[in-house]
């Protein structure tokens, strides 16, 4: 198998926010594409990359590939790379090779395949999430990066024509409204109005970097539910990330 | 702490009538006989006992450390068995070394008196020597959050070894591999059964590390980073097994000390949090009790915690714990420290406690709001519980975080 990217800075900001919290993934090759699939030890979180086969300027298959993968080490290997990096994946028998090429001069990485079990157990997820919400992603990186260090938790408020982030803490409370007049808002669907939904802050901060690279976020939200953010970055490249509520 | 007298009169050192964990007529009684005893020599069995301080740093005092006695004095620097003791014993201990001391810059580990040094700790067994100071040793002693508390000290003239020490096969084995990067060392010597203690010595006299990156590294340093090493190794292990099958709980009630440990069915994640009380070490002028907490996750921590190094001290007890057991788990320690412990005493002091916390057996609960139920109904604890649960990170976790395997399809 051999897979060419154009824009390896999508692959450095997503595993390299992956590889906050996840050690090893399940990366999938098919005729549909790449998906790369990973949750967290403690199971609050997880994460789906999708590539569809159109966006690769090379895809070299025969038959799928299904293999894990270290994270860490890979997010390592990315660091790297820069803008106008290209990056190439080849999956040997027992190891992964990672080129990135910039200026037609390649550097070539090869680190080993994970033989663990760890990455069997990701559970496909059932969720009916009624609300949705359509911001760019450089807004909700701001408003992310504005009040993570004020508390652990953060709420999403429903409105019927808004949606409101808010964190508490002994200090006081910060809140940042998205709404469609001042034009944070891109696009919404409300089903349950007045509504509300919490999760912890640092999940949210483990991916800010990817929703910065983002184009567009949506936010999918139901009361009790688990939240999922589609993350549309550059090239059809796509994260779906799912963060489990908390009870308050 | 003022101490009415008659209460001393009464007491005699023996009944502890002044809500102290130590007698203080006691062991001023022990610095003030020394300082009779110790002229501008002395000749004693070192158990042995190095130290290295850290100010001036990269300048550094270093010296050994002997009681004015021979015989065999090794319990003096071995924390490990110092639960045993009543804490006026300890004190006595630690306030009867001596110590000489000689400054140097940190990477100065090939000088003649530093492999002198070397030459003390490669061996678990006392070591005669003699030191010759500069000026009688003044009866001070040095209290410190993080070391035992240390004796007299003078500058040193000259140092010199007496018997003829038998070095320890395994640390000798790690001293002389100089291709052995220290973090190697340290678990090699670990494994080996090599006491916490006799590593922390050895690290602090920069005899740990690659060739040309052997230090001597303050002796406050040197017991967190052995800490710290140790501990992220056995978490790396117990992180492949799988989850204790129940939420359990251990107490222990120690000189005015309670500990409290929950291990809940979860991936590793650790918080050590403690309680001072009005008029306790720490929180000697304050009038409230002062709650102060640091946790990791899974993935660990790449800061120092702000609590200090009890925090890496306890660490290692739970994953010495974890690791017997074969399991991985949430740990959330509480410490309370009433207002009769007002003495620093050094982190030995949580480790061996949590040691000794984690043999006994515990009590087993199907759901952390029935542990807590357990410790609400026995009134465990002298803060209330909620207190505890509202400053505790993974108890909110534990109590409100939902995981996403309840949306499985």
């Amino acid at each position: 198998m051999r897979i060419t990217f154009a824009n390896a800075r999508v692959w450095r900001y997503v595993m390299g926010s992956i590889s906050k919290f996840v050690e090893v993934g399940l990366m999938i090759v098919n005729d549909d594409g790449l998906t790369f699939k990973a949750m967290d030890p403690s199971r609050v979180a997880l994460v789906e990359f999708n590539i569809p086969k159109e966006s690769f300027d090379t895809f070299e298959l025969e038959g799928e590939v299904k293999v894990a993968i270290n994270v860490e080490d890979l997010g390592k290997i990315l660091r790297s790379s820069e803008k106008d990096d290209r990056i190439s994946l080849e999956v040997s028998e027992n190891s992964l090779t990672i080129e990135l090429e910039r200026k037609g001069i390649p550097r070539m990485f090869v680190i080993p395949l994970h033989t663990g079990s760890e990455v069997e157990a990701i559970p496909e997820l059932s969720l009916d999430l009624r609300n949705k919400f359509k911001v760019a992603g450089t807004t909700l990186y701001e408003g992310i990066s504005s009040i993570e260090d004020l508390g652990d938790v953060l709420t999403f408020n429903i409105g019927e024509d808004h949606l409101s982030l808010v964190v508490k803490s002994d200090l006081g409370d910060a809140e940042i409204v998205f709404d469609k007049e001042s034009g944070m808002l891109l696009e919404f669907e409300v089903n349950d109005p007045n509504t509300s939904v919490s999760y912890g802050v640092e999940y949210l901060s483990y991916v800010k970097q990817p929703i910065k690279l983002s184009e567009t976020v949506d936010i999918l939200l139901s009361p009790e539910m688990p939240c999922k953010l589609v993350l549309n970055l550059p090239q059809g490249a796509k994260m779906n990330y799912y963060v489990a509520p908390r009870v308050e | 702490m003022r101490i009415e007298e008659h209460l001393c009169i009464r007491c005699r050192g023996g009944r502890g009538l002044c809500g102290l964990t130590y007698c203080p007529v006691i062991v001023s009684s022990v610095v003030r006989d020394l300082s009779l005893r110790i002229g501008s020599e002395v000749y004693g069995s070192s158990p042995p006992s190095v130290f290295v301080g850290r100010y001036g740093y990269p300048y550094v005092r270093v010296g050994p450390a002997t009681p004015p006695e021979l015989g065999d004095t090794y319990v003096y620097d071995t924390p490990e068995f110092w639960l045993g003791y009543s804490l006026n014993d300890v004190l006595s201990f630690r306030y009867s070394l001596i110590r000489g001391t000689y400054i140097t810059t940190i990477d100065n580990v090939n000088d003649k008196y530093v492999c002198n040094l070397q030459e003390l700790v490669l061996t678990l067994k006392p070591v005669d020597i003699e030191m010759r100071f500069e000026k009688p040793p003044k009866p001070k002693v040095l209290l410190d959050e993080y070391l035992p508390p240390q004796g007299p000290s003078a500058p040193l003239r000259n140092l010199r070894i007496c018997s003829n020490p038998v070095s320890d096969k395994r640390i000798e084995k790690v001293f002389y591999d100089t291709d052995l990067r220290a973090f190697e060392g340290v678990v090699r010597l670990y494994r080996d059964g090599v006491p916490v203690s006799a590593i922390q010595r050895l690290l602090s006299v920069g005899g740990l590390g690659s060739k040309n990156f052997r230090r001597l590294v303050p002796t406050r340093w040197s017991i967190t980073a052995v800490d710290a090493i140790i501990s992220q190794h056995l978490r790396n292990q117990i992180r492949n097994y799988p989850p204790v099958s129940n939420y359990l709980l251990f107490i222990r009630s120690f000189m005015d000390n309670l500990f409290i440990g929950i291990l809940a069915p979860r991936t590793w994640s650790f918080e050590w949090m403690e309680a001072w009380f009005p008029g306790s070490t720490w929180n000697r002028f304050g009038g409230d009790v002062e709650v102060e907490g640091d946790y990791e996750g899974f993935r660990g921590r790449s800061e120092y915690p702000d609590i200090g190094g009890c925090y890496y001290a306890a660490r290692l007890a739970s994953t010495e714990a974890l690791l017997r057991m074969k399991r991985q788990a949430t740990v959330i320690l509480w410490r309370e420290i009433y207002e009769g412990f007002n003495i620093p005493i050094g982190v030995w002091f949580v480790r061996e406690n949590l040691r000794a916390m984690f043999n006994d057996k515990p009590k087993s609960f199907t759901s952390i709001n029935e542990v807590l139920n357990y410790l609400r109904v026995n009134k465990i604890t002298r803060i209330p519980l909620d207190v505890w649960v509202r400053k505790s990170k993974l108890m909110n976790v534990l109590l409100r975080q939902e995981v996403l395997d309840r949306f499985k399809r």
